[in-house]
C-alpha cells in the first residue's frame, strides 16, 4: 500500500513537467485508483474517538508481538512518560489547564457576587445545583449505591405527580429520587419536591431548598407547578414514620396528607407511585445501606364528574389504593433483599 | 363639557398623586377634548405646582366631604393618600385609616361610580406558610402589632367589607409589589438606597418588583376601564433578595434572626423593639410574599412594561449615577422647574391683566 502511494506521488511530480494530455491521463488513473480504494473499504467509516476502542486496539495489537518485544514497548512507554516530566511543554500544558480552570471558577464567582445569574420564578438556581451535585452523586453512586427500576414510567415531558414513601426526618430520599431522575432519565428532568412547612422558618435550609428548585407544600403551589408541566414529588407520610422503631416502620405507613389526590384530579396529572427501600435504615444515622428506588406505572385518576374532587370519601379511597400499591412495591423489593448493606 | 368625567385624587401632594394627575392630563389620547378633569385633594399643598388640576385643601375626615363630592359631580375617586410605609406612630396613621373610612362613606352617599385604592402585596403578610404565589383570595395578615403593614390591612379589610354593602360601586384595589424606580420613595427603595444594609442571616426571600411608571400606568388603566375586584400587580420575574443586593452593590450585614426582633428598651416605650428601626419589617426580609399575577394578566389584561430585572437594573444605574453627579442633576431640575414657574406666572399675568381690562370696560 505504501509503495503504491509513493509511485503516485512520483507520477504527479513527473507530470508537472510534461504536457497536458499526459496530465489528464494521470488524473484519470488517480481517480480510478481512488474508486478502487473506495470499493475495498466501503463499509468501514471512521469512528468517533473514545477511549474504549483505543484501549481495545492497543490490547489487540500487543498480542501480536512476542513477549520480549511487548515488555520493551511497555518499558519505552514508561520512560517516555518519565521524560515528559522534564519537558517544558508538559508543564506549560499543565499551567494552561490550571489557569483556565481557575479563571473559569473566578469568573463564576464574580458573576455570582455581582448578581449576574438567573433564577426562575420559584427561585431555582441551576448553578447551585451543579455546585452541590458532586456530593449528591457521591451519595447516589458510592455511598448508597442506588439502584432504580421503572424509569420508563417517568414521562419525557408533561406533568406527573410522584407519590413516594418517606422514611422520616431527613429529606435524603427526596434528594435521591431527584438525582436518580436527573441522572438516568433521558430528558434530565428536574423533580420539584414539596417540602414541609416547618422548613421555611429555618435559616439557610429554606434558602438552600429553594435554590435547588424545591417548593413549599401547598395546594396553590402544587397546582401551579403541575399546570406548568413540571414533575412534582410529594411525600404524603410527612413525619409519621419518624422516630419509629425499624421493625414498625415497614409495617405501618399512614398517608397523613391526602391533598395530592385532589391536586391530581384538579390538574389531570397522572400519579406515579414510587417506593424507596433502604432509606429507612439510613434515616437517623446515615448508614451506607443499599437503596432501591422503584417507579411504578402511572395511574390516571379519573374525574368523571366534578363532584368527586370535593368528595372526601372518594379522595381517601384513592389515597388508600395508592398507599397499597406503594406498599406492595415496597414488599416485593423487601422480599428479594438479602442484606441491608449489600442488597 | 358636561361629558367630562371628574377624577378626585386624594393625596395629591405625595409623589404618587402628582405623577397620577400628570398622567391623566398628559396621557389622554384626545388632546382637544379632554375626557377627564382632575381635582386634587390633600391636607397639605403640593410642593410642585401641577398644571391643569384644581387643588382643594381639605382633610379626608372633613364632614363636608359628601357635599364636596356631590357639588363637583365626582365620577371616580382614586385614593392615593395611603402611605407606602406605615408605622403606628401616633395620630398620623390613624388619620389614614379613619380618613379612608370617611371617604368611602362619603363616596357611597354621593353616588361616586368608581373607587380605586392603591395597596400593596404587603397586606398578605410575610409568613412561612405563604404560597409561593399568593392569590388575591388569600386572607390578610398583620405580622406583628408594630408591623408596618398593620394599617394597610385595616384599610383593605374595611374596603372589602364595604364592597359587599354597596355592590353598585366599582371598587378596584390594586395590590402592588415592591415599587422600585429612580424617583419612588418606598420601603424597598429606602432599603436599597443605604450603602450598608441589614439582612437576616440565612434567609433569602424571593422579591417581586414593579417599576414606578408601571404603577401609574396601572392606575390610569383602571381609571379608563371598569375593572371591579382585587388585583396583584407585579412585574414579570421574581428575584431573590441577594440578587437585589448584589446588583445594587450593597454590602449586606447578616444578622441572626432572633436579634432582629429584640426589644431594646423595657424602660421607655413598651414596644420599642429593634425591628422598628429596620426600613422594612424583618419578617418581610425573611419570608417570601410574592403575589400571583395570573389574574392581572388574564382578567385585567394589563402588562407592565418593565420586567423585574430591567426595573432593578435601571434603579441601580440611577443610584450609581446619582453618586457622581448629584448637584448637576438638581441644577438641571431647578432650571426646568423655574422655567415652568416663569411661564405660568407670565400666563397668569396676561390673563389677569386681560381680566382687569374686561372689568374696567364693564365699569
Amino acid at each position: 500500500m505504501t509503495s503504491g502511494d509513493e509511485n503516485i506521488n512520483q507520477e504527479i511530480i513527473d507530470t508537472s513537467i510534461s504536457d497536458e494530455a499526459e496530465q489528464e491521463k494521470v488524473q484519470l488513473e488517480i481517480e480510478e485508483f481512488i474508486k478502487e480504494i473506495n470499493t475495498e473499504t466501503k463499509e468501514t467509516s471512521p469512528e468517533a474517538f473514545s477511549k474504549h476502542p483505543l484501549r481495545k486496539f492497543i490490547r489487540k495489537n500487543l498480542n501480536r508481538f512476542s513477549q520480549s518485544l511487548e515488555n520493551g514497548k511497555l518499558q519505552h512507554f514508561r520512560t517516555s512518560v518519565g521524560e515528559d516530566l522534564f519537558d517544558l511543554d508538559t508543564w506549560k500544558g499543565i499551567y494552561y489547564m490550571l489557569n483556565y480552570t481557575l479563571e473559569y471558577q473566578s469568573d463564576l464567582l464574580k458573576m455570582r457576587l455581582t448578581g449576574n445569574y438567573e433564577t426562575d420564578e420559584w427561585g431555582y438556581d441551576p448553578e447551585v445545583l451543579q455546585f452541590v451535585k458532586p456530593l449528591f452523586d457521591f451519595l447516589y453512586k458510592s455511598f448508597w449505591r442506588v439502584e432504580t427500576s421503572g424509569m420508563e414510567n417517568i414521562p419525557d415531558e408533561g406533568k406527573a405527580l410522584l407519590v413516594c414513601n418517606h422514611s422520616g426526618y431527613l429529606p435524603w430520599d427526596g434528594v435521591m429520587i431527584a438525582i436518580a431522575i436527573y441522572n438516568e432519565h433521558p430528558n434530565q428532568r428536574l423533580v420539584r419536591s414539596l417540602y414541609d412547612s416547618s422548613f421555611p422558618a429555618i435559616p439557610y435550609i429554606s434558602t438552600f431548598l429553594i435554590k435547588l428548585g424545591q417548593v413549599l407544600i401547598n395546594e396553590e403551589n402544587c397546582v401551579r407547578l403541575l399546570e406548568q408541566d413540571e414533575l412534582v414529588a410529594v411525600f404524603p407520610e410527612r413525619y409519621c414514620r419518624a422516630g419509629m422503631l425499624l421493625r414498625d416502620k415497614n409495617l405501618s405507613s399512614n398517608f397523613g396528607y391526602e391533598g395530592f389526590v385532589h391536586m391530581s384530579m384538579m390538574t389531570g396529572a397522572p400519579i406515579i407511585p414510587v417506593s424507596i427501600v433502604g432509606a429507612d435504615e439510613a434515616d437517623v444515622i446515615p448508614l451506607p445501606t443499599k437503596w432501591f428506588i422503584d417507579f411504578g406505572e402511572a395511574i390516571q385518576v379519573e374525574v368523571g364528574h366534578m363532584k368527586s374532587v370535593d368528595n372526601p370519601e372518594m379522595v381517601s379511597m384513592v389515597s388508600e389504593q395508592i398507599q397499597k400499591i406503594i406498599k406492595g412495591m415496597n414488599n416485593s423489593r423487601l422480599s428479594l433483599r438479602q442484606s441491608i448493606f449489600f442488597g | 363639557m358636561s361629558k367630562r368625567k371628574v377624577v378626585l385624587v386624594t393625596g395629591i401632594s405625595n409623589s404618587w398623586g402628582r405623577a397620577y394627575a400628570r398622567k391623566i392630563i398628559t396621557g389622554q389620547s384626545n388632546k382637544d377634548q379632554l375626557e377627564y378633569s382632575v381635582i386634587g385633594l390633600d391636607s397639605i399643598p403640593p410642593e410642585e405646582e401641577i398644571t391643569g388640576i384644581d387643588f382643594i385643601r381639605a382633610d379626608l375626615r372633613n364632614p363636608l366631604m359628601t357635599e364636596l363630592l356631590q357639588a363637583e359631580k365626582v365620577d371616580i375617586v382614586c385614593h392615593l393618600a395611603v402611605p407606602d410605609f406605615l408605622r403606628p406612630a401616633g395620630s398620623s396613621s390613624e388619620k389614614y385609616v379613619l380618613g379612608t373610612m370617611k371617604l368611602l362613606g362619603a363616596c357611597a352617599e354621593a353616588g361616586v361610580r368608581k373607587f380605586i385604592l392603591k395597596s400593596s402585596t404587603m397586606v398578605y403578610g410575610a409568613n412561612p406558610y405563604n404560597p409561593s404565589f399568593i392569590p388575591e383570595g388569600n386572607s390578610l395578615k398583620v405580622n406583628r402589632s408594630d408591623s408596618c403593614n398593620r394599617y394597610l390591612v385595616e384599610i383593605e379589610s374595611f374596603c372589602n367589607g364595604f364592597k359587599k354593602q354597596i355592590p353598585e360601586m366599582i371598587i378596584t384595589i390594586l395590590r402592588f409589589a415592591n415599587i422600585i424606580g429612580p424617583e419612588a420613595n418606598t420601603p424597598i427603595t429606602r432599603y436599597l438606597k443605604e450603602p450598608v444594609v441589614p439582612k437576616l442571616m440565612g434567609f433569602n426571600p424571593r422579591m417581586q418588583l414593579i417599576h414606578e411608571n408601571d404603577v401609574i400606568d396601572a392606575l390610569f388603566y383602571v381609571t379608563e376601564n371598569d375593572m371591579p375586584g382585587i388585583f396583584n400587580v407585579g412585574a414579570e420575574g421574581v428575584l431573590p433578595l441577594r440578587k437585589l443586593l448584589a446588583l445594587t452593590l450593597k454590602i449586606p450585614i447578616p444578622i441572626f434572626h432572633p436579634f432582629a426582633y429584640w426589644r431594646i428598651s423595657s424602660i421607655g416605650e413598651a414596644s420599642d423593639s429593634l425591628s422598628k428601626y429596620w426600613p422594612l419589617d424583618p419578617d418581610f426580609l425573611r419570608y417570601s410574599w410574592v403575589g400571583d399575577t395570573t389574574k392581572m394578566r388574564q382578567e385585567l389584561r394589563f402588562r407592565p412594561v418593565y420586567t423585574a430585572e430591567e426595573a432593578l437594573r435601571e434603579f441601580a444605574r440611577e443610584q450609581r449615577l446619582r453618586r457622581f453627579t448629584p448637584e448637576a442633576r438638581y441644577l438641571e431640575y431647578d432650571e426646568e422647574s423655574l422655567r415652568k414657574i416663569i411661564e405660568r406666572r407670565r400666563k397668569e399675568r396676561e390673563r389677569g391683566s386681560s381680566e382687569l381690562d374686561l372689568q374696567m370696560e364693564e365699569k
